[in-house]
């Protein structure tokens, strides 16, 4: 996909391996895969147009070529209901981003303002990730999120390119797969659309092998037929062009 | 089967179909490697040339000073010197007419930065003269229709082909196979690896008729997609059992989010394993069982387990295991429980686990073995029994009622035995495995066997499988 790799060039331009979430989001959506609308502001007048155009409650998150881990520095939002709580939500990252610099001698760069989205309604959180295994290349995470993956390290991986079967078989064979089923009286998850955002992914990375790390964490599933939402997307790419044998 | 064969692994033809052998480095000295080789060169359907620096006889046959000295030409070279002579050989192989050779000498890369440096000045050398190489720091390769070219004892003949990264490992397990009586076809122990590695080998086993079965085991690693592909290739022509030891070190250090915080090696090796559709065996132990169900019985259609025995402490075991590894415990049709309970004791339990009790015997069996695999509703069967030593039983009654099931039945499907209580246990066992129904110690590991065979059976099935 051209506008992936334009993006890729704008990052390794401004001296940046790691993709802004808005141009990750693209990305995502040139995919097919689907995220919370979202649109960019860079002021606070500017931040509750596009709220209102997407609907409250909207999320915000910094933009910025200098911070990778948004909330780290204070650069997060959420469940914001109104004008008025956009508009001071806008003030305290704009703030915090400043602190942080400070406080790590840095100019943070704040021209691109911030990430507005719509407050996903919450699903049964996933987490599909990509990495690049020193021996078999490109791989490709998926597990149940929260505990699941923090504790009880339930994830499964497979190599990419993969096929449908796959995809199926690692959302099948966690250990934790019945609470894709529904469990106590919820409706069985949308395995078919968790299935397609994990083939996309695939797709995303087999076309842009300049992706060393990915995570979709969360990725919100729904109830059958409703979808799948990737509300948090990371992309980090290679410095330098990548080595033909580092894959397929 | 008809598999079509490449000319790269024609080109591996010799080492395990050598016509003529050379072997560098024969010693009469039974402290020395090649004293081990030659005793098993010399018992071997293939011409042996052992060359040494002592003039005379080795084992009755007459020496030569060098590879080029030979009388005819040789397809296969054995090198078991000491390493610092091994790359200057190598245009001497060239010479002798062959193009393979398997060196057995220790003391490269697995040593150190010396070692490692005479290991590439070997592969350059090897290159050079176009000559593939298996090894160094090996056990050898054998083929138990033809020869056996290494140090280790000659295995049953078989059906399993067996690769091994570990040499020591590799030279255990064939014992273990006699031990157990489990048939090889060929075996490869790779070492070192600096030339052929795993994959090239399992291409050649994929392509092998006379192997139904692969076992591999793998530590580390050089080219993981390569290994990778010629996994899942060999995967779809006859099943893969793998063994994994060790954990490959994580070299990615630059651990930068979470994804990568959790791709230890082993997990997407793991992945990655499943992915090519191989057969994962969890211990040592495991690996040549697996292997035996695979050879000795046709793979299931489902995943819809039967359970008899005359034991129902051990039926509970089975049926526990048999859902704790994903398979169903069958519902059998009206029709199989009418015949079983009209045919059987009043007391007898006609659900699945079918308990024909301790005075069931050889009929028992054999009635209950053949209603059970007509039953649509049955992929496998599972036949447990602890052999009763009273009331004029013979030991071996139990076991030619299963058989005489089995074989009045004519369906196929998979059985598998635990034959329980010890020695008095065993000559059924060995009737059973014998006649090729495989028979474990433990239920846990029938129902491993014939959980992992189903896998492996739904992976095969082409409508779930799309192509990549």
């Amino acid at each position: 996909m051209k506008a992936a790799k334009k993006i890729f060039e704008t990052a390794l331009a401004e001296g940046r391996t790691f993709i802004l979430e808005n141009e990750a989001k693209d990305i995502m959506k040139g995919y097919g895969i689907g995220v919370p609308a979202y649109d960019t502001a860079k002021s606070a007048d500017e931040a509750v147009t596009k709220a209102r155009k997407i609907g409250y409650p909207v999320v915000l998150k910094i933009l910025s070529k200098d911070i990778l881990h948004k909330s780290d520095a204070g650069g997060v939002k959420v469940n914001l209901k109104d004008d008025s709580e956009v508009r001071k939500a806008f003030q305290e990252i704009m703030e915090s981003a400043r602190k942080y610099g400070s406080e790590k001698g840095i100019q943070v760069d704040l021209s691109r303002g911030v990430l507005i989205s719509d407050f996903a309604d919450q699903g049964t959180e996933v987490i599909i990730g990509v990495t690049r295994d020193p021996q078999f290349g490109h791989a490709l995470m998926f597990g149940l999120g929260g505990i699941f993956v923090e504790v009880l390290k339930d994830v499964t991986f497979r190599l990419i390119p993969m096929t449908e079967s796959d995809a199926r078989e690692m959302v099948g064979e966690i250990k934790a797969a019945k609470i894709l089923d529904g469990v106590r009286g919820q409706p069985p998850r949308d395995v078919d659309a968790l299935v397609n955002v994990i083939m996309s992914i695939s797709k995303m990375v087999k076309e842009n092998p300049e992706i060393i790390e990915l995570d979709c964490n969360p990725t919100f599933v729904y109830d059958k037929g409703k979808g799948a939402l990737v509300v948090d997307a990371r992309i980090l790419i290679e410095g330098t062009k990548p080595k033909e044998s580092s894959a397929h | 089967m008809a598999i079509s064969r490449t000319d790269s692994t024609r080109d591996m033809d010799p080492f395990f179909s050598p016509h003529a052998v050379a072997l560098v480095g024969a010693s009469a000295d039974p402290k020395k490697l090649g004293n081990s080789i030659m005793a098993n060169l010399v018992k071997s359907s293939v011409r042996v040339y052992p060359i040494s620096r002592t003039p005379g006889r080795v084992m009755g046959v007459e020496t030569y000073s060098s590879l080029t000295q030979l009388p005819e030409t040789v397809d296969l070279v054995i090198v078991a010197v000491d390493a610092k002579n091994c790359p200057g050989l190598i245009p001497d192989i060239r010479r002798s007419g062959a193009r393979c050779a398997v060196v057995v000498s220790g003391g490269f890369s697995e040593t150190g930065s010396e070692g490692t440096r005479l290991e590439e000045s070997l592969v350059r050398a090897a290159r050079d003269s176009k000559v593939r190489l298996i090894g160094p720091n090996c056990v050898g390769v054998l083929n138990t229709r033809l020869f056996n070219g290494t140090f280790t004892i000659m295995p049953e003949r078989g059906n399993i082909a067996f690769v091994s990264q570990s040499g020591a490992l590799g030279g255990a397990s064939i014992y273990t196979t006699q031990a157990r009586r489990i048939g090889l076809s060929k075996f490869a122990s790779i070492g070192n690896a600096a030339d052929i590695e795993i994959g090239e080998v399992l291409d050649y086993f994929r392509e092998d008729a006379d192997s139904t079965v692969i076992a591999v085991y793998i530590e580390g690693i050089k080219e993981g997609r390569k290994l990778y592909e010629s996994l899942r290739n060999a995967s779809r022509e006859k099943p893969v059992v793998v063994l994994k030891g060790g954990r490959s070190e994580s070299g990615n250090t630059a651990v930068k989010s979470h994804t990568g915080s959790l791709a230890v090696s082993t997990a997407v090796f793991t992945g990655m394993l499943r992915q090519a559709g191989c057969v994962t065996a969890p211990t040592l132990d495991t690996l040549f069982e697996l292997c035996k169900i695979f050879d000795y019985q046709p793979l299931p259609k489902g995943r819809n387990v039967c359970i008899i025995t005359n034991t129902g402490g051990a039926g509970v075991l089975a049926a526990d295991a048999v859902s704790d590894l994903g398979l169903t415990m069958s519902t059998l049709s009206q029709k199989t429980r009418h015949e079983i309970s009209s045919a059987f004791s009043p007391l007898a339990s006609v659900d699945n686990p079918i308990d024909l009790l301790a005075t069931g015997a050889r009929w028992e069996y054999r009635v209950a073995t053949e209603q059970i695999l007509r039953d649509s509703s049955v992929d496998m069967l599972l036949e447990i029994c602890v052999v009763p030593t009273f009331a004029g039983m013979t030991q071996v009654e139990h076991a030619e009622g299963l058989l005489e099931g089995v074989r009045a039945a004519g369906v196929q499907k998979p059985v598998v035995g635990v034959w329980l209580a010890g020695s008095v246990g065993k000559p059924g066992k060995d009737l059973l495995e014998s006649n090729r129904i495989p028979c474990y110690d433990d239920p846990s590991l029938a129902a491993l066997c014939l959980a992992r065979a189903a896998d492996y059976a739904q992976f095969r099935r082409p409508s779930v499988r799309d192509t990549s």
